[in-house]
């Protein structure tokens, strides 16, 4: 260990070599005890000189001194503070191992590490977790989800308890993009919205950004969600891992040429084929089983160069009678197979003075499968559709002067959608169908700068230059004037088809009040250039996905951001009231009767339609102290309009109408209680408005069934949803320095049981049956709710190292 | 290397897991069904059809009755069918809250037609001109049996049945688009059930009030031979979009409940129609049957091709569709299945001699011709159910021909009738036609075979004195009589009952403790006499 750490000092020494004539220079490496990760944002301040500053994200910091005795006072929170004395006559680094001080360590802080950033930075609409935050939010079946955790943050909502993804400032799913170490991920959870497909252990942070998105992000309009993966800083071998009932965890970190190369490579593995038939009658012919995995290697060739590489791989597989099959391909089950698989490469050189250039090569897979076993027979027919997307970028930051920092780059992102063919197996019962294959380039130009104007007004301002080509071959429907097919042309490999070009400008203002509060206003412009089509509740993996084309345009969006942030820094409450207006255009919408499934030209299945998101934002934090957490209150309203002529595409008659994502109020807090070391006991509660739905506007008897009736969408409105998890740690080691640390996580999710409606639906009426709640009506109406009472499980987690 | 092995050992040695889990249910529950009901809207449903006799049109409006949302038929509508290649017309004549033609009309494939409907207020609605498809035969038809054919929110589990399979060949020149239907014929098991009555000059005679009579239901067997006519409940469509000119195998095109052991007859109708027409029953068939798992299609209007042709901004529900059907049938036998049979099936229970209820005893009901029965299934039919063309002349075997048997039921080759009435006496719950029915003769110990033997009877309403809770028939009960001291006998001794409501005052003091001078004690409109809960405003 201590040869170990020699090494590191060592190592860190080439770092310091410059030598300013009478000045030394001290540099101090902060490091978390723990795994030796570096810690970025810790205090150091220095006696005499009175001066100090922050570590950069690689836990460095540096500074020119006149020869002194110095002494050093280390804050980091969460961590035991760490008081030093130095004598400083030669360039000297000095390597600070911070202990994390549990009963101060708070569970759910937000913003925890930089506290008082809310009030420095133009940035808004940002929220940030990390893995030590995530952890301890309780989650169903006793395991912490990146999505779910998520959905109590303010402005963030989902469709209920089985959501494909999340809702952002009432966008719809597609309209995030989720990046796992700067790799798009198309289909984010595995079975069905149950988990995040992001493998638990290896995740570092999550950033959501929601307002002035910076210049180096794009292509979703409602936000950028990041997720990093663990970088694996680590002189030892470390071992951990979850048992839990659905699935179960383990993770490995170990130097593979110590300070050279590390890894760390996680997996997830859940079966549930024996748990669903057990506790949902209803879901008798389940089959359901998925895993993935993550690894990352992290190369350091030298100090000036940083090399990772990340693979994330995860696959499902199943089965459920929930889910409607599919129309005119007869079998005997419907089973779907889908799988990611993302490689990042990404090279980190560091030039002297804080610059760096950041090289990143992308790909992204995404192969959604549907499985059709044939009846009385081996055959399996298949649809398979794909999304191949590669990416480069090149960055250079300038992060030198404390009142200007600059950055600028270029990214090339290629989009492949195979949108699906149907494969007839070996069996000659089927038609093979091949839709061909879109391929889209969409190139970015991107700067931003932020400075400060005097005191008081700090800046950012940016511009992203986005171009967007769809090139053949290609099949385009061409249309007359009243909507009518009239001919297809087709597109040669190579040939243009359409293209798009638009700057997008990013702004941000920061007015300091006081020293602890500001005022901030915020514009951003973005487009979107591919989509997710669906027309259910959320979308199926296999729903389909499309690229812009001269029919389907691009997703336009302006936000505008106002806000206030107020800190109370002694008593560590942070006050924040964001507002924010949110006008898009080209949101899709289905038409009447909507088939997506192999459809050759989808401009015929579906109408744009303008939006308008708006809503305030309140928020309570309080980030230490035995009681912490975070309390939020949303206003917020999502709505559509279409302006199409024909009267039988006219959704609401063309008026402006409530979209499946508006929520006018919701309500999420987290609130912590940690008393000791041993038990930490965490509350989590959401509470919204219902999700919009549609109910009939009559009913019509044909042949004995009754069919209802719907003129308009969206005229009515679920039960409003809310629910209280509850979960306790348990951390029995009482020697912190033992080899092998095991804690108990003991969960209730649902708490006091609540029904929420997932869906509300009308059925033919069977006799008598159910007829005291009928009455009437000729129709049956049920509720079909995916929890019904609290869901109680107990996870075991261990730690190796 | 040692040192991993070392972890290993530790690991296995502190692996101890558990897991809890509180079993949870997904759950389905029944809830009120809400509507944003808007009234006045126009339906219009045709069909024109190769098969003659089944084309027909339905004219309906939407409407709340008494809080309850039906559709209402639109009568004295006109309703034509034009050919729009010859403009010819075709004249539908209102019949049974139907539009019909004649009972040989029939269309030829190829043909284009449009339906045009004036409405009684002259409101014009038309259809776009629909082709009618060719004809495409159903090669082979198989039935399997599905223990868990159906899931049913009301029982919160899934029901067996027959699931029907067809198998054809799909024209290549064609895109096909088939909407697939069934008629089911079965035996009718009771043509008629009365709750809590009996069937007395065709209707059911309640008996609610007959305090002897202990059966809540009597059963009644149809008269002549009777089918139950069921039809599907659900929608079934097919396109050939990845099939077109495969054969196709294994098509469930029907889902026949099991409901009974009666074996069943399915006819199978496969209408070939429009690609148009095709999308709006696939419409229909997600907001009917694919509309209650977690990716069902969100509901959309339903957009058919009826407009008014003055104000085409009217919502016209409905669509007329033309088609050209093929029609298989299947005899499924199901008398041998062990199965439990699943529903509300009702055991035999006709009226027995001796029951307490009145003359005449009656058995049978007709079988009224309607949608839902037939006393006329096609005699191609009839072979399948192994039934001969030839009426059974004597059910009872008594080798007296029904239509002169004087107790069809009942064997009885005496033909006894001791009272001339025309019942048998072995049907005759009044044998000696003395008035007193045999229950009551049998209760009161005297004889239903001597008219001389009759009970007691006071107040000569035929019901003896033996059973009769007022023997004199003035209002006032005996029990009450003789608690107030007067005569149970006499009409005309009567109790002091200051209020006049069939309560004497010493009863209502020291009995039912209501007001002796308030009629209606609780004030809920029944007087306290006359009411089961005097005191109780809710119930009466």
């Amino acid at each position: 260990m201590k040869f170990l750490k020699f090494v590191l000092c060592i190592s860190f020494l080439s770092i310091s070599t410059l030598i300013y004539g009478q000045d030394y220079t001290l540099t101090v490496k902060v490091v978390d005890q723990s795994d030796n990760s570096p810690l970025d944002g810790v205090t150091i301040l220095l006696d005499p000189c009175k001066c100090g500053g922050i570590t950069n994200t690689n836990g460095i910091f540096s500074k020119k001194l006149k020869k002194d005795s110095y002494s050093l006072q280390i804050d980091y929170l969460g961590y035991r503070s760490v008081s030093i004395n130095k004598d400083l006559n030669k360039n000297e680094t000095i390597l600070i191992s911070m202990e994390i001080q549990e009963e101060e360590l708070s569970e759910v802080v937000l913003l925890a590490q930089k506290r008082f950033q809310s009030t420095e930075t133009p940035q808004m609409g940002v929220i940030e977790l990390n893995s030590r935050e995530l952890v301890k939010i309780p989650a169903a079946l006793g395991e912490f989800d990146v999505l779910k955790s998520l959905t109590l943050m303010a402005g963030v909502n989902n469709t209920g308890d089985v959501s494909n993804g999340v809702s952002i400032r009432g966008g719809s799913l597609d309209q995030n993009l989720l990046l796992f170490d700067s790799a798009p991920v198309f289909n984010p959870t595995h079975l069905f919205g149950l988990f995040s497909v992001f493998t638990p252990d290896l995740i570092s942070s999550v950033n959501i950004y929601r307002a002035n998105i910076p210049a180096k992000y794009g292509g979703r309009i409602a936000s950028i969600l990041g997720i990093k993966a663990k970088t694996p800083y680590s002189d030892k071998l470390k071992l951990e891992g979850g048992i839990g009932l659905v699935s179960s965890r383990l993770t490995i970190t170990t130097p593979i040429i110590s300070n050279k190369l590390m890894i760390i490579a996680g997996g997830r593995i859940g079966f549930s084929d024996l748990f669903f038939p057990i506790i949902i009658p209803r879901l008798k012919n389940t089959k359901a089983n998925f895993n993935d995995t993550t690894v990352k290697l992290l190369y350091i060739p030298n100090s000036n160069n940083q090399l990772t590489y990340t693979n994330f791989m995860s696959n499902d597989f199943y089965q459920l009678d929930l889910i409607t099959s599919v129309e005119n391909i007869i079998s005997s089950s419907n089973q779907y197979d889908f799988g990611t698989s993302n490689h990042t490469l990404k090279w980190l050189h560091t030039f002297k003075n804080e610059t760096n250039l950041t090289g990143t090569l992308i790909r992204s897979l995404y192969s959604p499968k549907n499985l059709f076993p044939e009846i009385d027979s081996d055959n399996v027919i298949s649809f398979e559709s794909k999304i191949d997307f590669s990416s480069i970028k090149l960055e250079y930051l300038d992060n030198k002067k404390k009142n200007f920092n600059f950055y600028s780059g270029i990214e090339i992102n290629r989009y492949q959608v195979f949108p699906g063919n149907l494969n007839p197996g070996f069996g000659n019962s089927i038609n093979p169908v091949n839709l061909s294959k879109e391929d889209g380039y969409e190139t970015s130009f991107y700067s931003n700068i932020n400075f400060n104007l005097g005191q008081r007004i700090s800046l950012s301002s940016g511009i992203r230059l986005t171009q967007f080509s769809l090139f053949g071959p290609y099949v385009e429907s061409q249309y007359d004037s009243n909507n009518t097919p009239l001919s297809t042309i087709f597109f040669d490999k190579n040939d243009l088809v359409v293209s798009y070009f638009n700057p997008e400008p990013r702004f941000g203002l920061n007015y300091k009040l006081g020293e602890n509060s500001s005022f901030k206003v915020s514009y951003a412009r973005l487009f979107q250039y591919i989509q997710n089509i669906y027309n259910t509740n959320t979308p199926l993996p296999t729903s389909r996905w499309k690229i812009s084309d001269r029919y389907i345009l691009p997703q336009k969006n302006d936000t505008y951001g106002l806000g206030f942030y107020k800190n109370y820094p002694d008593s560590f409450i942070e006050l924040s009231l964001e507002s924010y207006y949110r006008k898009t255009e080209n949101n899709l919408t289905y038409r009447p009767g909507a088939d997506f499934f192999l459809s050759e030209f989808l401009e015929r299945e579906i109408s744009p339609a303008n939006g308008n998101s708006y809503g305030v934002e309140l928020s309570f934090k309080k980030t230490l102290g035995k009681f912490n957490g975070v309390i939020n209150y949303s206003w917020a309203r999502s709505l559509l309009k279409t302006n199409e002529a024909r009267p039988e595409y006219k959704i609401n008659n063309n008026d402006w109408f409530i979209s499946d994502f508006d929520r006018p109020h919701t309500i999420n807090a987290s609130i912590n209680f940690e008393n000791d070391k041993y038990n930490s006991i965490s509350l989590n509660f959401v509470g919204q408005s219902g999700r919009p739905y549609t109910i009939a506007n009559g009913i019509f008897e044909r042949q004995k069934v009754q069919i209802p009736i719907y003129l308009s969408r969206n005229n009515s409105r679920l039960p409003t949803y809310h629910r209280l998890d509850f979960s306790w740690k348990i951390s029995y080691s009482k020697n912190p320095n033992r080899k092998f640390k095991g804690d108990w996580i003991f969960t209730i999710y649902n708490l006091y049981g609540r029904k929420n409606p997932f869906n509300i639906y009308y059925t033919q009426r069977n006799g008598i049956v159910d007829g005291d709640v009928f009455l009437g009506s000729p129709l049956g109406s049920y509720e079909l709710s995916v929890l019904r009472s609290p869901l109680v499980s107990l996870t075991y987690n261990f730690k190796f190292q | 290397m040692n040192f991993t092995l070392h972890s290993k050992k530790i690991i296995s040695n502190r692996f101890v897991c558990l897991f809890i889990s509180i079993i949870t249910y997904s759950c389905i529950d029944p809830i009120e069904p809400i509507f944003d009901f808007q009234s006045d809207i126009v339906i219009i449903n045709g069909l024109a059809s190769t098969t003659p006799g089944s084309t027909s049109v339905k004219v309906e409006k939407t409407k709340i009755e008494f809080g309850d949302y039906v559709s209402e038929f639109i009568s004295g509508c006109r309703v034509r069918l034009i050919n729009s290649l010859t403009k010819e017309e075709v004249n539908f004549l209102e019949e049974d809250q139907l539009y019909r033609v004649s009972n040989v009309f029939k269309i030829n494939p190829g043909s284009k037609w449009e339906l045009e409907v004036i409405l009684p207020n002259g409101n014009l609605y038309r259809s776009t001109t629909e082709v009618t498809p060719f004809e495409v035969p159903i090669l082979g038809i198989n039935e399997k049996f599905n223990l868990e054919m159906k899931y049913d929110e009301g029982i919160g589990g899934y029901l067996p049945g027959n699931e029907i399979s067809i198998d054809f060949k799909d024209p290549p020149e064609d895109e096909n688009f088939f909407l697939y239907q069934y008629k089911a014929y079965e035996k009718e098991t009771y043509c008629k059930v009365c709750e809590y009555g009996v069937l007395r000059n065709g209707e059911c005679l309640s008996q609610f009030d007959n305090p002897r009579l202990t059966k809540d239901y009597y059963t009644y067997t149809c008269d002549s031979r009777c089918w139950k006519i069921s039809y599907n409940d659900e929608i079934i469509v097919y396109s050939d979009k990845f099939t077109n000119g495969k054969k196709i195998s294994n098509l469930i095109v029907g889902k026949i409940p099991y409901t009974s052991k009666q074996n069943i007859l399915v006819e199978i109708q496969k209408l070939n129609i429009s690609e148009d027409s095709y999308k709006y029953y696939k419409t229909i068939k997600d907001l009917v049957d694919n509309n209650a798992s977690l990716n069902s299609p969100l509901p959309t209007a339903l957009i058919g091709n009826f407009t008014n042709i003055s104000n085409p901004d009217e919502t016209v529900l409905g669509r007329f569709t033309a088609a050209s059907a093929v029609t298989k049938s299947i005899f499924i036998k199901r008398d041998n299945r062990t199965e439990r049979v699943y529903g509300n099936f009702l055991e035999l229970q006709p009226e027995v001699l001796g029951d307490p209820i009145p003359n005449p005893l009656t058995y049978e009901y007709s079988c009224e011709e309607s949608l839902f029965r037939t006393k006329n299934l096609d005699l191609k039919f009839l072979d399948y159910f192994e039934i001969s063309s030839l009426a059974n002349d004597d059910i009872d075997g008594d080798e007296i021909e029904n239509n002169s048997d004087n107790c069809i039921s009942t064997s009885n080759s005496d033909q006894s009738d001791l009272d001339f009435d025309g019942i048998g006496d072995a049907c005759d719950n009044d044998a000696d036609g003395d008035g007193y029915i045999l229950y009551y003769e049998n209760f009161c110990g005297t004889s239903d075979f001597d008219p001389q033997s009759v009970p007691n009877d006071n107040d000569i309403d035929s019901v003896p004195d033996c059973i009769d809770e007022d023997d004199d028939n003035d209002g006032y009960i005996d029990e009450y009589e003789i608690f107030s001291d007067s005569d149970p006998f006499d009409q005309n001794s009567l109790p002091l009952d200051s209020d006049n409501d069939y309560l004497p005052d010493i009863v209502e003091r020291e009995i039912t403790r209501t007001n002796p001078n308030n009629p209606d004690t609780d004030g809920d409109g029944y007087i306290d006499g006359r009411e089961c809960c005097p005191l109780n405003p809710s119930r009466n």
